[in-house]
């Protein structure tokens, strides 16, 4: 059975990179090594930052899963019983019309409705989801990646603890191409 | 997984090179003239449709048997062709198959624009269009009036809309990596690009907004992956569901050689027999338009015309159980219908349908035949055409003779029909042309990430 506190933690969201140190590194075999290490010795805040999803960034980062998945079953479940109510209030209270003579409470011809609904909701809520916890979305759009080209080719290791780049060099050892400190978000206003 | 045939070997600076760069020069001599054909028949079929609109249906061949057109063999034909997309996007995702990768998005905003296609042909076939609010329940004042949940049709504006947006959202987040690549690309000229004049400044603003914030965070990336997962196991049972409940639409009807219960299956084959002629027809021109021979191999396209060659079977498939079922069903009318298809005066259109879409596909046996582009192309143009016919063999032939001779009549399609029809080419084409020009038509990040992912199963022997 799962606990209740596996579920928030699988619920996990985006950590603004305000402060702290990048260390960008070669490639994302090495971001492995080097987030592991880093969660390894200790760190509280850390994130990656790649152009793509890395296979076993997980297992690396010490996630067990994304539980996004009950938000999904949660807005399906809604959205099917919302098409059933829905439509039986309408059929039975509030406009009853005979077609053809069959019952008003036709519940088998309901199930096209209910499914695109189940459907519909479901999508919804997991986009919505993601956005929540990515922290995504238009009043976002000033943000700027930690290093130039992340979404191009860097993939890089975000430590957001009060360290020192001495200490930071310890964890990550050779790994590391390049440190370089943050002390806000990045952000881009040059069009305002 | 090892490294595949599919792997380019490229780096990632080459690979967003090669895909955004025909964003970042104005359009060719040759994009041009295409968008100007296709956008004055896209004027066309709008100024046409406005017509009917003033004049009333009467413009259109529409007749007392045969209430149900070209407008509807139209609607039927473009939300088969948008099947095609979805199967690549979400069916071929959970199968695994990493060939989709390149051909992904490209198939996706197909199905979009083929949707969008799609339904102005049920709005406009209604003839009133300002009227068509009647048709979305919700409390209102006019009674209390509700729509009758029982009826297909009212599934089909369910179904429809379903498909519409889940493939939007679907789409949208497949390209919010990519935008947020093209956003720093542009900012941070690692290639050319510098962000000076309005027109520049002005798509750095809308890429920006679009690309919502993304900074490629690992946190975020697992959410995401689970999100694309998720998307691709609620769009495959979606897409399924769209054209079964447009077939619904015909075969919950008593009208003879629509009232068949082999109708679902055999509409989504045939749906993903269409669409994957179209997806071929475009990708065959946008890989040879844009140099993107290496990102949309010979292998891609042998693989679409693997699976045209089995949909194509499952089709010639449902077409003679059709058949069968009528010779076995012991109804007279039923029999006519169908013995009036291989005779009647829409017999052409029968034949023409039989050859395009039966024969045709077998062409596919051959590796010499399915590995020559020219023939790939002529292929799923022949395809097309066949499976626009099949929607008119459906709908004109089983309407025009129905139970009572003494009503029968032809159904002869006027040159209102047949321009609406060509435009909704212009319309799909026009849309196609410029999500070719604006955003990345190949997944980059995807790309991307089969590259680096063969390297990092290399190293690490993840699975």
């Amino acid at each position: 059975m799962v606990s209740f506190k596996e579920i928030k933690e699988g619920l996990f969201t985006f950590d603004e990179p305000d402060k702290g140190w990048v260390v960008e590194v070669k490639t994302a075999v090495d971001m492995l090594k080097a987030v592991e290490k880093v969660r390894k010795a200790g760190v509280k805040r850390f994130d990656t930052f790649s152009p793509f999803p890395v296979h076993g960034l997980e297992k690396a980062m010490g996630i067990k899963r994304s539980w996004l998945t009950l938000i999904t079953m949660i807005a399906a479940f809604t959205g099917t019983t919302f098409a059933l109510s829905a439509m039986s209030y309408i059929d039975l209270v509030d406009y009853p019309l005979n077609i053809g003579g069959k019952p008003s409470f036709a519940w088998p011809a309901y199930i096209p409705i209910m499914f695109e609904l189940t459907i519909l909701f479901a999508s919804f809520a997991t986009v919505i989801a993601v956005w929540k916890m990515g922290k995504l979305g238009i009043r976002y759009n000033h943000r700027r990646p930690v290093s130039p080209t992340v979404t191009c080719d860097m993939c890089s290791v975000w430590i957001g603890d009060d360290m020192t780049k001495e200490e930071v060099k310890k964890i990550v050892g050779d790994l590391a191409k390049e440190i370089h400190k943050v002390d806000a978000t990045p952000t881009d206003n040059s069009l305002d | 997984m090892s490294t595949s045939i599919y792997s380019l070997g490229k780096s990632n600076v080459q690979i967003e090179t090669d895909i955004l760069s025909p964003m970042e020069r104005f359009p060719g001599k040759l994009w041009w003239f295409t968008f100007t054909i296709m956008l004055s028949l896209a004027l066309m079929m709008i100024t046409l449709v406005g017509w009917t609109f003033v004049e009333g249906l009467g413009l259109l061949g529409l007749n007392n048997p045969v209430n149900w057109g070209l407008y509807i063999v139209n609607f039927v034909f473009w939300v088969g062709i948008g099947h095609a997309g979805t199967l690549i996007s979400a069916i071929l995702y959970l199968f695994r198959q990493r060939w989709r990768t390149t051909i992904n998005r490209a198939a996706e905003a197909m199905t979009i624009f083929a949707v969008m296609t799609a339904g102005l042909f049920p709005l406009i076939h209604v003839g009133r269009p300002w009227m068509v609010f009647f048709i979305f329940p919700y409390p209102n004042e006019r009674g209390p009036l509700w729509v009758n949940f029982k009826s297909p049709l009212l599934w089909d504006v369910f179904a429809i809309s379903t498909y519409f947006s889940v493939s939007l959202i679907f789409w949208y987040m497949g390209l919010v990596p990519d935008l947020a690549n093209m956003r720093d690309r542009m900012k941070f000229e690692h290639v050319p690009g510098k962000i000076s004049s309005w027109g520049r400044k002005l798509k750095y603003g809308f890429v920006r907004i679009l690309a919502i914030g993304w900074v490629g965070s690992g946190k975020t990336w697992i959410h995401y992956e689970k999100m694309v997962m998720v998307l691709a196991s609620l769009a495959t049972p979606l897409v399924l569901s769209v054209h079964t409940v447009v077939s619904f639409d015909f075969a919950t009807s008593v009208i003879p050689g629509w009232h068949a219960t082999i109708f679902p299956p055999y509409f989504v084959a045939g749906a993903i027999y269409s669409g994957f002629a179209m997806v071929l027809t475009i990708m065959i021109i946008t890989r040879k338009a844009f140099k993107l021979q290496e990102y949309i191999s010979m292998k891609h396209l042998e693989n679409m015309g693997i699976i045209i060659l089995v949909t194509g079977m499952m089709v010639s498939f449902a077409y003679t159980t059709e058949f069968i079922v009528a010779a076995y069903s012991a109804n007279k009318v039923e029999q006519y219908v169908f013995m009036n298809r291989l005779q009647g005066p829409y017999a052409w259109a029968f034949w023409t349908m039989f050859a395009a879409n039966v024969v045709s596909p077998h062409f596919m046996w051959s590796k010499k035949l399915r590995t020559n582009v020219v023939v790939l192309f002529l292929i799923s143009i022949v395809v097309n055409i066949g499976m626009w016919f099949e929607r008119f063999v459906i709908v004109i032939t089983s309407l025009h003779r129905d139970y009572m001779p003494s009503s029968w009549d032809m159904f002869i399609p006027t040159w209102v029909d047949w321009g609406v029809f060509v435009g909704s080419f212009g319309f799909f084409f026009t849309w196609y042309l410029l999500f070719v020009r604006t955003l990345p038509s190949i997944a980059i990040a995807e790309v991307k990430m089969d590259e680096a992912n063969d390297l990092v199963a290399k190293e690490l022997g993840h699975h």
